[in-house]
């Protein structure tokens, strides 16, 4: 172990002397950590914990379930990208605060697991009961049986937001069908109104998107072919990839959307200059809270031949959903066992409160729900199908190189036909 | 003292301490990821031994491997050929005996105060092709058909990039081209005047022969920054788009901390290391001559 990590802080001091000075980030708040440095009260355990979700929501859980447990907390909220760089170092150096929680999917769920950094949670789970309390399949139980993580985030999926102001300058209706979404850009454009914001930057936008028009084309495109009963060239994967290029040449997204920035890019949909706005569910809080009753949602549009209420895409799956995790090195594993299942749960509430379909039991009430927001779950209810993202099954090599190559698509770098040739080689080879 | 001072053995015993911080520290971390750099690891699971597959990756099936190489000779070019120039003109300006000098010469070196990443936040937002103030601006003088997407083009992309640091750096470089025109004594140029050197002819007879270790020590200096430069090009473009604007640093951030390849990633790292290496050796020899004295 020690051989290991020495070779980890090792190679993170060499490689990164020369650049991480500037891990600042390419945000405003990127890389910003906000750490409350409780001194522990004596003879009080502590627990420190490591949160990428900015919603003070999570902290304001925490706080309350460490007065639950008795144990003094030192919150630490760390800005999304660069906590994708520090626990991946900290996972190798086995530096890792007592509880922490993790990106879905399986590029960075596998790296946890395979650190064997992380306990068990079976024996508390069973020993306080509250294990029973999860709803059926929340729990991911691994290959040797036990259950490393709890549930830090409900099922989130892809969502169409518009703004309803400029939808209504337009005298247009949201669009309903793939010649609509072209009309309305079309419409949208002529009146120098951004169709589309998007954070190009980042990529996961683009990504997404992509990912949600391939299962309009066809709902089993991705799970036939990653199997190997049907090809990325065929095709659903062409002619979502076409749709693609076709909105990029009618100028669909703003300016120089390949260098926007996600957090610059939402501003302009916030700020009535951009209609359309693809994003997560997870963010109809905050986009309900600055833009009112401006804020529109439709289910994404029929752009192929499947059904709107075929498919969406979740932004985890039931095998790398988010999570908590306990350090199995912590000086006071059981209280963060603990302390980690009671806030999993304490969340769960929280959703539940919101209107929001939990992952366990609560007895807490739903408060009443903005009609956007219940429109999403009347949707989500009826929704047949929920598509992982690409990106969460792939490995964390294969996901930043599939994640590259869409943006070259998005750039116009490559053609639909070369674009798709390149994925099947990529993904085929990834298999 | 002097006595000590003489003796070899004990200055030897005095520079231990901060030798052996110096090889634990620096020279050890490099010598592990040039160990590292032949093996396939991802910084959890054990390594595996792939000899110079990481180096062969890097030269033949890396496309951007080069496309980052391109564009650190790019910034070294601009480094060298744009900023240095301009610095030196700059040094000049505040050089001559005019009133306000000292507030130019602290107006020219301020951008150099701030941190890299607030400076490049700044230009990120002056450069926003939507809401950004420079096409703003062009579309105010009705200059609105230069209006581009700044930073989400790749043709402009490295340009943008590029103007930004040039603007980070030219002060650093004029402060230090500052010092050392202050340190070329008057009398030469009070004996230059009298053979009719004056103006453009003093600076290239007097000031630019004299101040030779001074642009050679900027020289080295830019060329070095300009082969790890990272920080601006994370922030404002993160390598983007289409890896128009990727570093070698970049590269090596992204491949063993995103895609957790620590193998390739310190193949990369002393690809750089022995980069800056050989270009400033190059660079001390070409550039050093006999000292100029009048």
């Amino acid at each position: 172990m020690f051989g290991k990590k020495l070779g980890v802080v090792a190679a993170s001091i060499a490689l990164s002397s020369v650049v991480l000075s500037a891990c600042g980030g390419a945000n405003g708040n990127e890389g910003a950590t906000q750490n409350q440095d409780a001194k522990p009260a004596e003879g009080k355990e502590s627990v420190s914990l490591w949160m990428f979700d900015a919603d003070p929501m999570y902290q304001a859980a925490a706080e309350a379930t460490a007065a639950e447990v008795g144990v003094d907390l030192n919150y630490e909220y760390i800005q999304d990208e660069t906590y994708k760089t520090k626990i991946s170092v900290a996972l190798a150096a086995n530096e890792l605060p007592d509880v922490f929680q993790q990106h879905a999917g399986k590029s960075y769920r596998t790296p946890v697991l395979q650190s064997k950094t992380v306990a068990p949670l079976n024996d508390t789970l069973d020993s306080t009961g509250l294990g029973a309390k999860f709803l059926d399949n929340q729990l991911v139980k691994e290959e040797d049986g036990n259950i490393y993580s709890v549930p830090s985030n409900i099922s989130t999926t892809l969502v169409f937001y518009y703004n309803k102001k400029l939808m209504s300058d337009l005298g247009a209706t949201p669009p309903a069908t793939w010649d609509d979404l072209q009309a309305l850009v079309t419409k949208a454009e002529a009146k120098g109104i951004i169709p589309i914001a998007l954070g190009g930057k980042e990529r996961w936008q683009g990504d997404l998107l992509y990912n949600m028009l391939v299962a309009r084309q066809d709902v089993n495109a991705f799970d036939n072919a990653i199997k190997g009963d049907a090809k990325f060239t065929d095709a659903p994967f062409v002619d979502a990839a076409k749709q693609v290029a076709t909105l990029v040449s009618s100028n669909a997204f703003q300016k120089g959307f390949l260098g926007s920035a996600y957090l610059d890019a939402q501003e302009l949909f916030k700020n009535d200059k951009a209609l359309i706005w693809i994003d997560g569910s997870f963010n109809f809080g905050a986009l309900s809270k600055a833009m009112g009753d401006n804020l529109g949602y439709i289910a994404f549009p029929k752009t192929g031949v499947e059904d709107v209420y075929s498919a969406t895409i979740g932004f985890q799956n039931s095998a790398a959903p988010y999570s908590l995790f306990v350090n199995n090195s912590s000086k006071h594993v059981g209280k963060a066992k603990e302390f980690a299942i009671k806030l999993s749960l304490k969340l769960n509430d929280e959703f539940v409160r919101k209107g929001l379909p939990g992952y366990a039991a609560s007895e807490v009430k739903s408060e009443s729900q903005n009609e956007q927001l219940s429109a999403y779950a009347t949707d989500i209810s009826k929704t047949a199908k929920t598509q992982a993202m690409w990106f969460g099954l792939l490995s964390a090599d294969t996901g930043q190189e599939y994640r590259d190559m869409t943006q070259q698509l998005y750039g116009g770098n490559l053609t639909p036909e070369e674009y798709t040739a390149q994925l099947e080689t990529l993904l085929r080879s990834a298999e | 003292m002097e006595r000590a001072l003489s003796d070899k053995k004990l200055i030897a015993l005095f520079l231990v301490p901060g030798l052996t911080i110096f090889l634990i520290f620096y020279f050890v971390p490099i010598l592990m990821t040039a160990y590292y750099s032949f093996q396939e690891w991802d910084g959890i699971n054990p390594m595996a031994f792939v000899g110079l597959d990481n180096y062969t990756k890097m030269f033949t099936a890396d496309k951007s491997f080069w496309k980052a190489v391109w564009n650190s000779v790019a910034f070294l070019l601009t480094g060298v050929f744009v900023q240095l120039p301009l610095s030196f003109g700059l040094a000049l300006l505040v050089s001559r005996k005019m009133k306000g000098r000292k507030w130019f010469r602290n107006i020219y070196f301020f951008p150099v105060v701030m941190s890299t990443t607030m400076v490049s936040l700044l230009w990120v937002k002056i450069y926003d092709p939507n809401i950004g103030m420079l096409n703003t601006l062009l579309e105010a003088a009705h200059l609105g058909s230069w209006a581009q997407a700044w930073l989400g083009d790749t043709k402009t992309a490295l340009l943008s990039v590029l103007i930004v640091t040039t603007w980070h750096y030219v002060g650093y470089n004029m402060l230090i081209l500052f010092a050392g025109i202050q340190g070329i004594s008057e009398q030469y140029y009070e004996a230059a005047k009298l053979d009719g050197a004056v103006g453009w002819k003093a600076v290239r007879y007097i000031t630019l022969p004299l101040l030779s270790d001074v642009l050679r020590i900027c020289v080295v200096l830019n060329v070095i920054y300009a082969l790890k430069t990272f920080e601006s090009v994370y922030v404002m473009t993160n390598g983007g788009p289409l890896h128009s604007t990727t570093m070698i640093a970049l590269k090596m951030f992204q491949e063993a901390f995103l895609k957790q390849n620590f193998g390739y990633g310190s193949a990369l790292a002393v690809f750089m290391v022995l980069e800056c290496l050989i270009i400033a050796w190059v660079l001390n020899k070409v550039l050093t001559r006999e000292k100029i004295e009048y």
